[in-house]
């Protein structure tokens, strides 16, 4: 080798050696200086914790494990690479599914697995939940109370011609269950109601919808509650206050509305969804209890300032295991609506037709069971509102009331 | 703990880095065996003892093997060596599964649940090889316990290979030179390992499991044929960016591994696979089983008891599941039958359609390697040709998701690099030849590197498909 030739090698091999170095160096404070952090935003998720080392844990190797968490959690300048790391596969590779979720042009979606659900046990998965509602319906007979089961459609059942052809978009699965879950809670009386069927007779807006997030819109909740309200009168003949379109207003925020789509993935995806609030002509005042515990008389957690980012907890403040609405109108009819987060755009609306609204998530409400509280509390009305994804689910808020 | 974790990447490594070239030259091994020892003990520190228990049978077998004069004793040496080893392995390996097996004639015997120890399966062949060369004169016995120590545990090929002889490393363990070369080197093949795994293997690992995982009864013939071409490029540059990696760092301390892989998916024919594919065990079972068996010395039903003999051993070496009795059977069969049937008009076909043989050939043995059970691999193979009637949905889906990493891994898997070097000194001179021969590498490898430690920070763990071995 001449000497120039052995220059340029050796000084190739410093620049690499320096720059390898540089990189681990970097990574290497930058990993022990770093402020820890408990949650992701991005990916909606507690972060792993810090372990603690005991002779147990460290024998069995527990420690070590939950160690490695700890610091893959917490990765040097983890929360720039997630993005870019998005930015990768949906701006410069274009992949169909990114981060488990669907993009299209106009929509975010989530990506659902081919086998998810097993059509074979579907009738098993039916008689079970049609068990569990009868029960809540018998709860609600000791009382005299009318309950409903209203279904309403989720993100993905809504768009379901939204996604390409080549993906699952469980139209097939959803479409049976619904069915059946309808054929059966008619032979067990209990009665029930598909907001599906009232979107669409409407035409099926495409503002009902929401295209970043699984939930609809306040336009939807306002649609459903209106459907709601017709049904529950015209079968229990009582009267309540409930406002026509022309009689409300939406108002929607300047705020970005990131929804549950990875945080509209990391923030990556542009469009101009914004989140509304409703204003009617009836103007009903109310206090506001949560957990038991008075607070401040609020539907919508507003935002600081207009820079603030949204997501779906902006409408009663997001999934709260008990919340009283008291509108201390003693001649209208005291309601229980239970469910999941899609109860809660609707209470922010079904509050003003209503001496008293009580709100449940029996996800996380453990204090009584539900037949225990519906036998306490002896509302006029009781619903349970869940979109179509979970509605065969016998867990959380489809629960027995025993 | 594991190459591709932060834990190695962002801690273990610069602390070991800093450690080893800030201290004096005699205490650099000392340095290695203590880090090697964390680096296998944060696996599971309860088998950190199994670990210096084979060292120190090896240590202490290797000694009598190599210094006794007595014959009887050298040979039992080797013999304790092998019982130990072997005794442990079987134990850990294939006691539950040969419990089962004996539940399955009419038994009813409690199945042990049994932990399989990282690599136990690679350090003990390790071991092995060591007392065997011993024995035969091949390298000297070693007095030093630490050496020993150090031979069995070094970190990089510690847990998934390459399975190092002890004569290839023993000068490297008594006084090696640790050169700005041999570290450039070694981080450039360090990087362009951790890329394959964390940019490619991952990513076919994922592609390959929906396909495996699916239920069977409806796995369409484009999925799993997409299922097994992701698995085989996964099982590929994972396990040989392992031996990158391992191969890589051993570099940059001054050690020089073998190679493991040689472009084994340009083979055109499973004969030639075998040369390139896993290449420290299949020379393991070369030396230490086929030809003190006799090889092909001895005619050819002996022979081919003899591979019959190494195929089983290889098939079990990798799992105790029947798949594996089966995959070392089949590639029994293609071998003794290129060996003695059809190798000659292999030979004379196209070179086309011999590759198109030996890639089909190979992957039909993934199959039966990835499936969990025998029927399992049948009915896949079924649904490949077609055997269920489901739509193309799920295939189409899985190609365009893992387009680029198909695409890259088509083009990785082939000699590019050799190629496109030997074009540069042909056609180029001066300062452009060594930027493209020296820098444009260098600067591939480090922007694999940042991109492979954005996947690191991003994703989920994924462990190396030989560390079950």
């Amino acid at each position: 080798m001449d000497d120039n030739k052995r220059k340029r090698t050796g000084a190739a091999d410093r620049a690499v050696i320096a720059a390898f170095a540089v990189f681990l160096a970097v990574l290497f404070f930058a990993g022990l200086l770093r402020q820890r952090e408990t949650f992701s935003f991005f990916e909606n998720r507690n972060l792993a914790e810090k372990p603690v080392l005991t002779v147990e844990s460290a024998e069995s190797g527990e420690y070590f494990r939950k160690l490695d968490s700890y610091l893959a959690d917490h990765a040097p300048g983890r929360n720039t690479l997630l993005k870019a790391n998005a930015f990768i596969d949906l701006k410069l590779l274009r992949l169909p599914v990114v981060n488990d979720i669907v993009v299209q042009d106009d929509i975010l979606l989530p990506y659902l697995d081919y086998d998810m659900y097993s059509m074979d046990e579907l009738p098993q998965a039916v008689s079970v939940m049609t068990e569990n509602l009868s029960s809540v319906k018998d709860a609600c007979d000791s009382v005299g109370a009318a309950y409903y089961l209203v279904a309403v459609p989720g993100q993905y059942t809504y768009f379901e011609d939204r996604y390409p052809w080549y993906l699952n978009n469980n139209s097939e699965y959803i479409a049976k269950s619904r069915l059946l879950l309808e054929e059966s809670l008619d032979m067990a009386g209990v009665r029930h109601m598909d907001i599906g069927d009232v979107f669409a007779g409407l035409g099926s807006p495409e503002k009902f919808g929401s295209t970043v997030d699984h939930h609809y819109t306040l336009k939807g909740a306002f649609a459903a509650y209106r459907a709601i309200m017709e049904r529950v009168m015209a079968d229990t003949g009582l009267q309540m206050p409930v406002p026509e379109e022309s009689e409300v207003t939406f108002t929607e925020l300047p705020n970005l509305f990131i929804g549950s789509r990875s945080r509209k993935l990391m923030n990556l995806w542009s469009d101009g969804e914004r989140l509304s609030y409703m204003t009617s002509e009836l103007d009903v005042p109310f206090s506001r209890r949560d957990r038991g515990q008075e607070t401040e008389s609020f539907l919508y957690a507003m935002p600081a300032d207009p820079g603030e980012w949204l997501t779906y907890e902006f409408y009663m403040g997001g999934d709260i295991p008990e919340t009283v609405i008291d509108t201390d109108r003693d001649w209208l009819p005291n309601v229980l609506i239970y469910g999941d987060s899609f109860t809660n755009a609707v209470e922010c609306i079904a509050y003003q037709s209503f001496n008293e609204m009580r709100s449940l998530d029996l996800r996380y409400y453990n204090d009584k069971t539900l037949g225990e509280y519906i036998r306490e509390y002896a509302p006029d009305i009781v619903i349970c509102i869940r979109d179509y994804s979970v509605l065969l689910d016998p867990t959380g808020n489809g629960k027995p009331a025993n | 703990m594991v190459f591709s974790s932060v834990t190695f990447l962002v801690y273990f490594l610069p602390a070991l880095l800093l450690v080893y070239f800030a201290v004096r030259r005699d205490l650099r091994n000392p340095v290695l065996l203590v880090f090697s020892l964390i680096f296998y003990g944060w696996g599971g520190p309860e088998y950190l003892a199994l670990l210096l228990a084979s060292v120190a049978v090896n240590y202490v077998c290797g000694l009598a093997a190599g210094l006794s004069k007595r014959a009887w004793v050298r040979r039992g040496a080797v013999v304790l060596a092998c019982v130990s080893g072997l005794g442990l392995l079987g134990y850990f390996k294939y006691f539950g599964f040969a419990v089962s097996q004996l539940n399955a004639l009419g038994l009813h015997l409690p199945v042990p649940e049994i932990v399989l120890p990282i690599g136990i399966s690679f350090y003990t062949f390790q071991g092995l090889s060591y007392v065997i060369d011993v024995y035969r004169g091949s390298s000297p016995a070693q007095k030093n316990p630490l050496d020993v120590a150090l031979y069995v545990a070094l970190f990089p090929q510690l847990v998934a290979g390459p399975i190092v002889r002890y004569s290839t490393v023993a000068s490297d363990i008594r006084g090696r030179s640790e050169t700005a070369a041999k570290f450039a080197s070694g981080a450039v093949r360090f990087c362009f390992g951790l890329g394959k795994k964390m940019l490619l293997a991952n990513a076919l690992g994922e592609a390959a499991d929906a396909a495996f995982g699916h239920a069977p009864e409806t796995l369409g013939a484009l999925q799993a044929l997409l299922g097994i071409v992701a698995y085989t490029g996964q099982i590929y540059f994972d396990f040989s960016a392992y031996s990158d990696m391992a191969i890589g760092l051993g570099r940059i301390f001054g050690f020089e591994f073998p190679e493991n892989f040689n472009y084994p998916y340009v083979s055109k024919s499973v004969t030639e696979f075998w040369r390139r594919w896993h290449i420290s065990l299949s020379t393991w079972f070369r030396d230490y089983v086929y030809i003190p068996l006799g090889g092909s010395r001895r005619g050819r039903v002996r022979n081919f008891l003899n591979l019959a003999a190494v195929w089983l051993l290889t098939g079990l070496w990798h799992g105790a599941n029947w798949t594996f009795v089966l995959w070392g059977a089949w590639f029994l069969l293609l071998l003794a039958g290129e060996r003695y049937v059809w190798g000659r008009a292999l030979e004379r076909l196209p070179s086309a359609l011999r590759h198109i043989y030996a890639m089909a050939a190979v992957m039909v043995g993934w199959i039966i390697f990835r499936a969990p059970s025998v029927t399992a691999a049948g009915r896949y193979i079924a649904a490949l040709f077609g055997a269920n009637r489901v739509g193309a949905g799920e295939g189409v889906y899985t190609l365009l998701e893992y387009m680029p990493q198909l695409i890259l891994g088509s083009v990785a898997a082939l000699p590019l690099k050799d190629l496109l070097r030997g074009a540069v000194e042909r056609r180029t001179s001066g300062g452009l030849r060594a930027f493209l021969l020296e820098l444009a590498p260098a600067g591939l490898a480090l922007c694999v590197l940042a991109l492979s430690y954005m996947k690191l920070a991003t994703g989920s763990f994924n462990p190396f498909i030989y560390f079950q071995f």
